[in-house]
């Protein structure tokens, strides 16, 4: 075992690990918001599959990828008001428009990106080239050894998601925060306040379209310069449980996005060190670690009382 | 101002003018629409047709915020807090500026707060989760809050409190008038709900009466009296109501023996022993959180003693199940209706069948029997005299008091040998109360044992055959009817009276 502990291992291991819960933090840290205001988002996979679809095509027709990673935000921002415009202005249930959301993303990705991206009418998508973004190293800090190359060595995404992280604490802790908090446990009361339901609730689920749509950015330009149509695999389901396992706090979800980040890199790190698992079972590990998560092993999380209730104002 | 909620007329055309400098009480039977066109004025119900004017100036209808900026606050009849955020934080959800224009910060909130808890007499720990509040501390909460908004606007143009008394112990109460007396003589227009018309009497200037959405008459307070207004407001003549104390000496169906409860290694009830007999009402009276409604959740089930026992009609049933308790021997009207009597999104007809449903009028084999349920939804509806319009009607739209009424009418039905009834008349009218009071004097007669938990010493001493005084969970003292009077009480509920324990 004890040559498998190499630094070079060690070091790819944490850095993939860092890198892998940029996306899964860019979604969840909005989600946990959403989630404490009363609604999930479960089509989160389809914010993230529009904005990694945003991105790739805003960045490929303006030629840069911070722009690119704009349209990205754009786009999950776009899908998600859609989606809060059927579960709060029209009260439907929010598990079935999420999953309705997710399954219109993948129709309507689809079918842009084959039409966009294909030469005549064979449907068949070209690569094309885009503006992806780079590694950039942090001065000074990134020549700290081992540090340095795990954490400040990476895209700018990836410090983005980590930024996230801190104005997210700000933010539960200002009144806005409060606000939200509110609006999960008695939206009444927040409304007889003086303050409104619907308003607190698309903010946080537009919000959330906007980070996921970053998270997609960040699959399709960051870490690669490529689209596909799979390229979500799960990771928006994920987030959820992120949200829900970190009890909907910036911190804990940071915390959660790590662990699920580091299951996924393992898949990726143990067979470079020999270690002779079947690589099927290894893949199964991030959604493994979500089910056990959901289950409520690491103890149940106590949901707002007005959790995945519509509001109708009285009029 | 006219307001309907689908047949439901709330408020037929109704005028109210409320003064400067005057406390105005709002009186009229359950489902009146007293609340209606109160927070229509709060901004919180729209209404159909009508107009509204605050200092002479056509307001349109105002939002909620609108209503708050204008300087118009209200406290709820169900108690708008949020309940996971802190005394502190839910007074920054309403209050947000500074008189300067700028924001207001949780600490100077805080500080704020206690500045005027200290000097209005209304204590609050701003740190504390409005969960662990008491309802007498979250009124005081709601109450600081508006008097916050008002020093931040200059002045409270209006204040609405709507039926705040139903929670309060006596001494609350006089303090909470003091208050609104003062606030009135300061300038503000002082709106109060309450179905008390000593209360009435006491704090306001003038009265409004509400009868069936319509208003019936304004009158200043000095040229009424309690007998005229209760008539005005049932629109015929109360008669006043005498209880005849009985002095059972049959076996006791209900024997508490040195219940103990801990709830979060604090004792909430400590080693209390207590009898009720067949065919007698034992009050307990205490200030709100003196243990006597964990007593009360022991001896119906909801919750299981720490230690000690409690047998019922000779079998022990300290470890018994709340379904084997409430579907046969007990009848349990909570202290909360919303959340331990009612579904309120559910239709009348099933409230009125829950934890009733698995008897055999109403079910068998599995299947519940439809007409059966109607019926028995239709007959208590109308013995009740529930305000609805129909049995389909889900529970939480109707008014507060007609709520209690369906709640009252399920269990009372049951013809148990015990009833443990907390607060039975909170949030009934003049009519409703005297209704409740003479269905539990009958059920003693029939032979029920009867365990009266409630904050309203009128409420316990005009019913009560014996009384019982809790007092930070212990039992501190026992007394007849014929010997409590309501300084006595107070004083044994306050600690500070020789404890006086008859035999
Ligand atoms: N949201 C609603 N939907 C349907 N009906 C309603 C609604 N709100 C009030 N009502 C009806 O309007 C009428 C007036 O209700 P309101 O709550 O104003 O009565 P109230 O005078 O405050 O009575 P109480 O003393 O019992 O609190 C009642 O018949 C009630 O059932
Ligand atoms: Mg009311």
């Amino acid at each position: 075992m004890s040559e498998v502990l190499t630094e070079a291992f060690l070091v790819g291991l944490l850095a993939t690990t860092m890198r892998a819960a940029a996306p899964l933090i860019l979604a969840a840290i909005g989600e946990a918001f959403s989630q404490t205001a009363g609604v999930i988002n479960v089509g989160l996979e389809g914010y993230l599959l529009t904005g990694g679809f945003g991105a790739y095509l805003g960045s490929h027709y303006l030629g840069n990828a911070w722009l690119g990673a704009g349209t990205g935000m754009v786009a999950g921002a776009a899908t998600a008001l859609l989606a809060g415009y059927v579960m709060i202005s029209r009260r439907a249930d929010q598990i079935v428009t999420g999953l309705a959301i997710w399954i219109l993303s993948i129709g309507a990705v689809g079918i842009a990106y084959r039409i966009i991206f294909s030469d005549g009418n064979a449907l068949q998508p070209q690569r094309v080239a885009v503006d992806a973004f780079n590694e950039w190293a942090v001065p000074g800090l990134s020549s700290i050894p081992w540090i340095g190359d795990i954490a400040f060595n990476q895209v700018p995404l990836v410090y983005l998601a980590y930024l996230t992280v801190p104005l997210a604490v700000l933010l539960l802790r200002s009144r806005r925060g409060l606000k939200v908090r509110a609006t999960g446990e008695s939206p009444e009361a927040l409304e007889s306040a003086g303050g409104s339901v619907l308003r607190i609730r698309y903010l946080c689920v537009v919000a959330t379209g906007a980070l996921a749509g970053l998270g997609g950015a960040y699959l399709s330009i960051g870490q690669t310069d490529t689209f596909e149509e799979g390229i979500v695999g799960g990771r928006g389901f994920i987030a959820l449980g992120v949200a829900i396992v970190g009890r909907r706090h910036p911190v804990g979800v940071l915390i959660a996005a790590l662990v699920f980040a580091l299951a996924e890199s393992l898949q990726l790190w143990l067979p470079t060190a020999g270690v002779d698992v079947p690589r099927q079972l290894l893949q199964m590990l991030p959604y493994v670690v979500t089910i056990i998560a959901l289950a409520g092993i690491f103890g149940r999380v106590r949901h707002p009382r007005a959790f995945l209730k519509p509001f109708e104002r009285q009029a | 101002m006219t307001r309907r909620f689908g047949p439901v007329t709330a408020n037929d055309d109704v005028d109210l003018d409320v003064h400067v400098g005057e406390v105005h009480a709002l009186l009229g039977e359950n489902g009146a629409g007293k609340s209606t066109l109160m927070n229509i004025v709060f901004g919180s119900v729209a209404p159909d047709a009508g107009t509204l004017e605050v200092d002479g100036e056509p307001v349109g209808w105002p939002t909620t915020r609108q209503a708050i900026e204008r300087g118009i606050c209200m406290v709820h009849q169900h108690l708008m807090l949020v309940p996971t955020l802190t005394v502190a934080e839910n007074v920054l959800l309403s209050v947000m500026w500074t008189e300067n224009g700028r924001r207001m910060s949780l600490a100077e909130a805080s500080r704020r707060v206690t500045e005027i808890g200290e000097r209005h007499g209304l204590p609050l720990d701003t740190s504390a989760l409005v969960d662990d509040l008491s309802i007498g501390e979250k009124l005081r909460l709601e109450v600081v809050r508006s008097l916050l908004q008002g020093e931040i606007r200059g002045g409270l143009r209006v204040l609405i409190l709507d039926e705040p008394t139903a929670l309060l112990t006596r001494q609350e109460i006089e303090r909470l008038f003091t208050i609104l007396r003062n606030l009135a003589a300061d300038g503000t227009a002082v709106v109060i709900i309450t179905h008390k018309l000593n209360e009435v009497m006491e704090v306001s200037d003038r009265v409004t009466i509400l009868r069936d959405a319509r208003r019936v008459r304004t009158v200043p307070t000095s040229s009424t009296s309690p007998q005229e207004l209760g008539t005005l407001m049932v629109g015929r003549e109360l008669r006043p109501r005498r209880v005849v104390h009985s002095t059972p000496s049959g076996p006791p169906v209900l024997d508490v023996l040195g219940v103990t409860v801990a709830d979060h290694h604090r004792v909430v009830v400590d080693d209390v022993s207590l009898s009720v007999r067949a065919g007698e009402i034992v009050g307990v009276a205490g200030v709100a959180g003196s243990g006597q409604d964990v007593l009360a959740e022991c001896i119906t089930g909801l919750r299981r003693s720490t230690s000690g026992a409690i047998i019922l009609s000779g079998r022990d049933v300290t470890r018994v199940d709340r379904r084997d308790l409430i579907e046969n021997d007990v009848a349990h009207v909570p202290e909360d209706r919303k959340v331990d009597g009612l579904v309120g999104s559910a239709s009348l007809r099933h409230n009125f069948i829950l934890g009733l449903h698995r008897w055999d009028e109403f079910q068998r084999r599995g299947w519940m029997r439809g007409r059966a349920i109607d019926q028995h939804a239709a007959r208590l509806s109308g013995e009740f005299e529930i305000r609805t319009r129909g049995i389909d009607q889900p529970a939480q739209t109707l008014s507060g008091g007609n709520q209690q009424r369906v709640l009252l009418g399920r269990e009372l039905h049951k013809a148990a040998s015990l009833i443990v009834a907390c607060g039975p008349t909170r949030g009934l009218d003049i009519a409703g109360t005297e209704y409740v009071w003479n269905r539990l004097v009958e059920q003693r007669d029939r032979g029920a044992a009867i365990l009266l938990v409630s904050l309203d010493l009128d409420e316990l001493l005009a019913l009560s055959d014996r009384l019982i005084v809790m007092q930070g969970g212990r039992l501190v003292g026992e007394l007849p009817a014929g010997e409590a009077d309501p300084e006595r009480l107070g004083l044994m509920m306050g600690g500070s009276a020789p404890v006086a324990v008859a035999s």
